[in-house]
C-alpha cells in the first residue's frame, strides 16, 4: 500500500490540485462555448490592441475581427495565441500553491495580467518579424516566444510565491 | 531593489542567455535526433500499431510516417511531424537546468541528463500517439471516444503539454537532487526561501 510521510500530503495535494485544474481547465478552454465567449473576443481584443499600437509605432495597421495586417503582412490570431493556456496553467499554479485566498487572488490578478502583457508586446514583435525578416516568423512565433511565454509565467509565479505568499497554511 | 528581485532577474538573464546560445545548436543537432527518436519509436510502434503499416522516418527537421501499403511515389504526399514542434522543449529543459546559479556542476549534470532521458521518452510517446492522430477522421463525429482521447492528446501536447513539462520537471528534479535541502524542504515557513536560484 502506498503510504505518503504526513510532511508529504501539502506537496502531493498541491501536485494533484495542480495537474486536475491543468486537464479541467484546458478541456473547458477547448469547448465551443469557452471559444465563443473567452478565446474569441479575447482574440479579437488582441487584434485591436495590437493594431492600435502598431499604429502608433507609426506602421500602417489594420484589424478586422481576429485577423491584423501589417503593410501587406497579415495573421489571424487564434486562440492558442492569446496566452490564455498559459494563464490556465499560471492560475493551476496559483490555485494549487497553499496560500490563502486573498494571496491567491493577488497572484492570478498580478500573474494574468503580466502574461497578457507579455503576448501583446509578443504579436506586436511577431508582426516587426513578419514584416521585416519573414525567414525567423515561424521560428519566433511557434518555438522562441512559446517558451519564453512560459518561462514567464514561471518567473511571475515564483515571484509571487516569494513577495505576497506567506506561511504555508497547514 | 530587494535582493530576491535581483535573484530573480539575474535568473532570467542566465536563462535567456543560454536559451540563444543553445537555439542555433538546437537547429544544427535536430536532424539526427530526429533519426534517433524515428528510430526508437520505430522499435515501439508494432506494439501500438495493429495492423503494423506504419514505419517512421526522420528526414531533415521532420518526422515522416510511411506505410506499407501505400507504395512510395515520386511528389507524393506523406503525413509527418515537424521535429522542431516535436522537441523544442529541450531548449527551455536545458536553458532551465543551466540558468541557477546556486547548483553545483554534479547535481546540475544529474538533473541534465535526467530531464533530458525523461524528455526522450515522451517525445517518443508523442510520436506513437501522433501516428494514431493521423489515422483518425477528420471530422470529429466520426471518431470514437479512443479516437479522440488520441487527438485531444496530440492538441493537449502542442497547446500546453509540450511547454509544461519541461517547467514540471525542473521543478520536480531540482526539488530532489537539484540542491534544494531537506531542513528546507520540511520547514513550513521555508516557502519564501524555497527558490534559491
Amino acid at each position: 500500500m502506498l503510504r505518503i510521510n504526513a510532511q508529504r500530503v501539502p506537496l502531493v495535494r498541491a501536485y494533484v490540485v495542480f495537474i486536475v485544474s491543468v486537464l479541467t481547465l484546458y478541456t473547458l478552454l477547448r469547448t465551443s462555448m469557452m471559444r465563443e465567449y473567452v478565446s474569441e473576443p479575447l482574440a479579437v481584443a488582441f487584434a485591436s490592441v495590437s493594431g492600435l499600437m502598431l499604429n502608433l509605432l507609426s506602421l500602417k495597421a489594420t484589424a478586422s475581427g481576429t485577423s491584423l495586417k501589417v503593410e501587406g503582412f497579415g495573421v489571424q490570431i487564434d486562440d492558442v495565441c492569446t496566452g490564455i493556456f498559459v494563464v490556465a496553467i499560471y492560475l493551476s499554479a496559483v490555485l494549487a500553491y497553499p496560500s490563502r485566498p486573498g494571496e491567491k487572488l493577488k497572484g492570478l490578478m498580478l500573474g494574468a495580467s503580466a502574461i497578457l502583457i507579455l503576448n501583446l508586446i509578443r504579436v506586436i514583435s511577431l508582426m516587426y518579424i513578419g514584416l521585416y525578416l519573414p525567414r525567423f516568423f515561424e521560428t519566433a512565433h511557434l518555438l522562441v516566444w512559446q517558451s519564453l511565454i512560459i518561462f514567464s509565467a514561471l518567473l511571475v509565479w515564483i515571484y509571487w510565491t516569494e513577495r505576497f505568499v506567506g506561511a504555508f497554511q497547514d | 531593489m530587494p535582493s530576491k528581485t535581483k535573484a530573480l532577474l539575474t535568473f532570467a538573464g542566465r536563462f535567456l542567455l543560454v536559451f540563444f546560445l543553445i537555439l542555433p545548436l538546437w537547429f544544427v543537432f535536430t536532424p539526427t535526433y530526429n533519426r534517433l527518436l524515428a528510430f526508437s519509436a520505430n522499435i515501439v510502434l508494432p506494439f501500438a500499431d495493429d495492423p503494423h503499416l506504419n514505419t517512421l522516418l526522420g528526414w531533415k527537421h521532420d518526422i515522416l510516417i510511411v506505410r506499407s501499403d501505400t507504395p512510395f511515389t515520386r511528389g507524393m504526399k506523406l503525413q509527418g511531424f515537424t521535429g522542431t514542434l516535436t522537441h523544442f522543449n529541450l531548449i527551455l529543459m536545458v536553458a532551465l537546468v543551466l540558468a541557477p546559479r546556486q547548483v553545483e556542476w554534479r547535481r546540475r549534470c544529474t538533473v541534465l541528463v535526467a530531464a533530458l532521458g525523461l524528455l526522450f521518452v515522451t517525445h517518443v510517446v508523442y510520436l506513437l500517439v501522433g501516428v494514431k492522430f493521423f489515422q483518425q477522421p477528420e471530422l470529429e463525429a466520426f471518431q470514437d471516444p479512443v479516437g479522440r482521447l488520441y487527438v485531444w492528446g496530440v492538441n493537449f501536447y502542442l497547446s500546453i503539454a509540450s511547454q509544461l513539462f519541461p517547467v514540471l520537471l525542473w521543478m520536480a528534479l531540482y526539488r530532489t537532487i537539484g540542491g534544494v535541502s531537506k531542513t528546507e524542504d520540511t520547514e513550513p515557513e521555508a516557502a519564501a526561501r524555497r527558490w534559491r536560484i
